[in-house]
């Protein structure tokens, strides 16, 4: 054995031999590549000739009419033959019957006479976004000198320069605001307009309809408003674009509003089967039919030009937005397929969901390609495109075996086959939280303590994972300030003879350096104890957590409740405001890397609500739901107040009052 | 795919697997000139053909397409069945050494693959089978005449 292990060994490739291999394959690829160019070229330029050809002869031909795999183009009558045919089984019911919607005239744009424009220098904290340069719409937006708000009194603007004053107040009827954006001179805002249904009496429809698995949302239209900003005082409305179906999410790239919307048509009223922008039906060329069998909604993918006011809109049919990721350049819809699971006789026939991935182009706004992963992708954070690969966080549960669950990474090429997987991490945990970022990426995952997993993804054909930090509690929002320190938000825990409970909540951070994450620093919000409650938006929206990359500051608003018995009295105490923490990754300590810095809030340091349940009622509305930032100024934001504060010292500066509430409780 | 990642993806394969890939060329080409560039074919195919799922995926590629591009070759000329081991010297082998390569060319060519993916690379009969595309009966025939032939080395 060893005399042959010997001879055989001393056979090997010499350093020369193998660079010259790797040059040889490397090079072979890019002359085959420039070749194949060529041929594309030719083919590319064969093919238009047919096509211009056919044109010309009167044939109706569209070479991109945008077909992948599982997603088709067709016309207006076949659509609607493709729906009815999928409810052949059901019993049709006369077009009249069934749901009723009021229709409602939107409101038509006031005249217009602008005036000067106002700049946009940077000097505030933006919305806490996943990806930078995407920015996401949210219910407060600043700018240099003026906050504008979202509340329940409708839409205010805040100018905030020197004194803080209100600009201007708009209240809406019938429309409900969601989301707003600011583009240089331009505001929009998004919103529902509610409509109200019944039932008509010889309909024994509800429960037909519900389990049908078909019913209607509380409003159907969303309408987008683009307001021009010259004058502030003076609020002109340049557009409204009122698209079908209910509002799912919205981004704005490049000065373009990405809107999403969810469209239930009526299954027993023809004339709905084709969703309707401005009142005007879509073009049959941009609806899609993603051939699933079961169809109920559009998905719809509307790009508005800010400036320029123009549409592009596409439709797709039988496609559910799930889990929504937008990139720079795609978007991304990961549709969990819970028929896979069964066969058709309601046995599971599968260990494990699978999620369809939909790649649809920004630009063109077709769908460029489709795949396939095990698992189902919960949360828009689990995914991120870096260098044109998709990469994706999954959770694998068994269905046959409850106890079996595991996390799987994925790393999608272009046309989402898979490059590289890592299967199998933490078993029997559940996902909490991920964090994608170029080349590195974090995982929590929990079912008693917390593992904290760091991806390399540098290799996208063998994505590795190490072994883990465990620690207690539970991360569920990370955000990567450095390549090198990771903040993790989450909720601590307390072991107790029967498993664990929640505790408060705790921020840390973390060094990346090594192997594996360190925990170098632990600040816990609240007491960490039984008979309190912490609770924060920030935990489940990380649109709530105000990010101040240039004052290396962050803030997140928090509640916490202490209740139970001391002294045979029972007592209800609630604490309530913006927790500001600041890092400064500099210092030499890691004791000193993150402090906390303060407490804003509206109310008391304490409120003890035991004897007066009615103030606690009263004082909801001056809990605070966002921070800003605007030049020197912190601001902390109520559906009652506005406070400022001076970002140094956090001493408080100004409030106003911006709705009056008392008509709620007098 | 970016220029860099396929870069270090083609260097990553050569540096691991080169030498085994060279190894099982060398028993059926018996030349070191053939050897040499059946493996650079092999990686040429590599290249082509990308992303695997894992790594044992990706060896037990690489050692199928090698066997497979050497038999192809051996067709093509249906020579050096005598011929001895040219430029072996270069390898820095001993006498003793060739000694053991004189022997182990005395089997057929299936034997010899056999025996190196076995004891040399550590595969079970059955994946050597999947491998080479025969029975797993056929490869532990081919194991067991190969050690009565090469008893002296093995044990050795």
């Amino acid at each position: 054995m060893n005399r042959y292990n010997n001879a055989f060994g001393k056979i090997s490739a010499s350093e020369q031999l193998k660079s010259e291999t790797a040059n040889r394959a490397l090079s072979h690829v890019s002359t085959k590549r420039k070749s194949d160019f060529r041929v594309k070229l030719v083919a590319i330029a064969t093919v238009t000739v047919f096509v211009l050809c056919l044109g010309f002869l009167g044939f109706q031909f569209n070479l991109s009419n945008g077909n992948v795999n599982g997603v088709v183009s067709l016309t207006r009558s076949a659509i609607i033959n493709e729906i009815k045919n999928q409810t052949e089984d059901n019993p049709r019911e006369d077009a009249n019957s069934g749901w009723f919607f009021e229709t409602q005239n939107p409101t038509t744009p006031e005249s217009d006479n602008s005036t000067n424009s106002s700049g946009n220098s940077g000097n505030y904290a933006g919305t806490n976004v996943q990806t930078e340069g995407i920015d996401e719409g949210d219910i407060i937006k600043v700018d240099d000198n003026y906050i504008y708000v979202l509340s329940q009194a409708g839409l205010v603007i805040i100018s905030v320069k020197n004194q803080m004053e209100i600009s201007v107040k708009i209240d809406y009827d019938n429309f409900v605001p969601v989301e707003l954006f600011i583009l240089g001179d331009k505001l929009i805002v998004i919103g529902g307009i509610y409509h109200s249904f019944y039932l008509p009496q010889h309909s024994s429809g509800l429960g037909a309809d519900v389990l049908n698995g078909f019913w209607h949302p509380s409003y159907q239209h969303t309408v987008v408003k683009i307001y021009d900003l010259n004058d502030r005082k003076n609020l002109i409305l340049l557009s409204e674009t009122t698209v079908d179906g209910y509002f799912e999410t919205s981004r704005l790239i490049n000065g373009e509003l990405i809107l999403i919307t969810n469209y239930y048509f009526n299954l027993y009223n023809e004339e709905t089967y084709i969703p309707k922008t401005n009142s005007k039906e879509i073009d049959s060329k941009n609806i899609f039919v993603c051939k699933t069998g079961e169809y109920r909604n559009y998905l719809i993918i509307t790009s508005l030009n800010i400036q320029s006011q123009n549409m592009k809109q596409s439709a797709f049919l039988g496609l559910y937005s799930g889990t929504t990721y937008v990139s720079a350049e795609n978007l991304y819809f990961f549709n969990t397929d819970y028929s896979s699971l069964y066969d058709k006789f309601y046995n599971i026939a599968r260990d494990s969901l699978i999620t369809r991935v939909y790649k649809i182009n920004l630009r063109t706004l077709k769908c460029t390609a489709t795949g396939k992963i095990d698992g189902i992708v919960e949360d828009r954070y689990y995914a991120d495109e870096y260098n044109g690969n998709l990469r994706v966080v999954s959770f694998v549960q068994n269905y046959r075996n409850w106890q079996a669950r595991s996390t799987s990474v994925f790393v999608l090429n272009a046309n989402l086959k898979v490059m590289g997987k890592i299967t199998g991490i933490a078993p029997d945990e559940r996902i909490y939280s991920v964090r994608l970022k170029g080349n590195d990426g974090s995982i929590v995952t929990f079912r008693d303590v917390d593992p904290l997993f760091k991806l390399d993804l540098s290799n996208p054909w063998n994505p590795k994972v190490s072994k883990g930090l465990k620690e207690d509690g539970v991360n569920d929002y990370l955000q990567y300030l450095t390549k090198d320190y990771l903040l993790g938000l989450g909720r601590n825990t307390i072991q107790t003879a029967w498993g664990f409970v929640w505790g408060g909540m705790k921020i840390a951070l973390y060094d990346m350096r090594g192997e594996d994450a360190v925990n170098i620093k632990h600040i816990d919000i609240g007491k960490n104890a039984q008979n309190v409650h912490v609770y924060s938006e920030a935990l489940w929206n990380p649109k709530a957590i105000l990010n101040d990359t240039a004052k290396n500051m962050f803030s997140i608003p928090v509640v916490i409740y202490e209740y139970g018995y001391a002294n045979g009295n029972y007592k209800y105490v609630v604490t309530q405001g913006l927790m500001v923490f600041e890092y400064d990754l500099t210092q030499e300590k890691d004791e000193d890397k993150l402090i906390h810095k303060g407490f804003l809030t509206n109310l008391e340091a304490e409120n003890d609500y035991t004897n007066d349940w009615a103030k606690l009622y009263q004082d909801s509305f001056s809990h605070i739901s966002r921070g800003a930032r605007v030049g020197d100024s912190i601001f902390t934001i109520s559906q009652r107040y506005i406070t400022s504060y001076c970002v140094n010292t956090l001493e408080e500066t100004g409030k106003l009052e911006i709705g009056d509430f008392s008509i709620l409780w007098n | 795919m970016k220029g860099i990642t396929r870069e270090a993806f083609i260097c990553k394969a050569v540096e691991e697997y080169a030498d085994m890939i060279l190894r099982i060329a060398f028993q059926y080409t018996q030349n070191r000139q053939d050897a040499e560039d059946i493996m650079q074919e092999v990686f040429l195919s590599l290249m082509k053909h990308g992303d695997f799922n894992s790594q044992e995926h990706q060896k037990a590629w690489l050692i199928r397409v090698t066997v497979n591009k050497c038999k192809d070759l051996l067709r093509r000329l249906k020579i050096r069945q005598n011929a001895h081991y040219c430029g072996v010297s270069s390898y820095g082998m001993s006498q003793d050494d060739l000694e053991v390569l004189d022997e182990v060319n005395k089997l057929p060519p299936l034997y010899r693959s056999v025996i190196y993916l076995f004891y040399y690379e550590g595969y079970t009969a059955k994946e050597i089978a999947k491998f080479l595309g025969k029975r797993e009966s056929a490869v532990h025939t081919a194991l067991t005449r190969a050690r009565q032939h090469l008893k002296h080395f093995l044990e050795v």
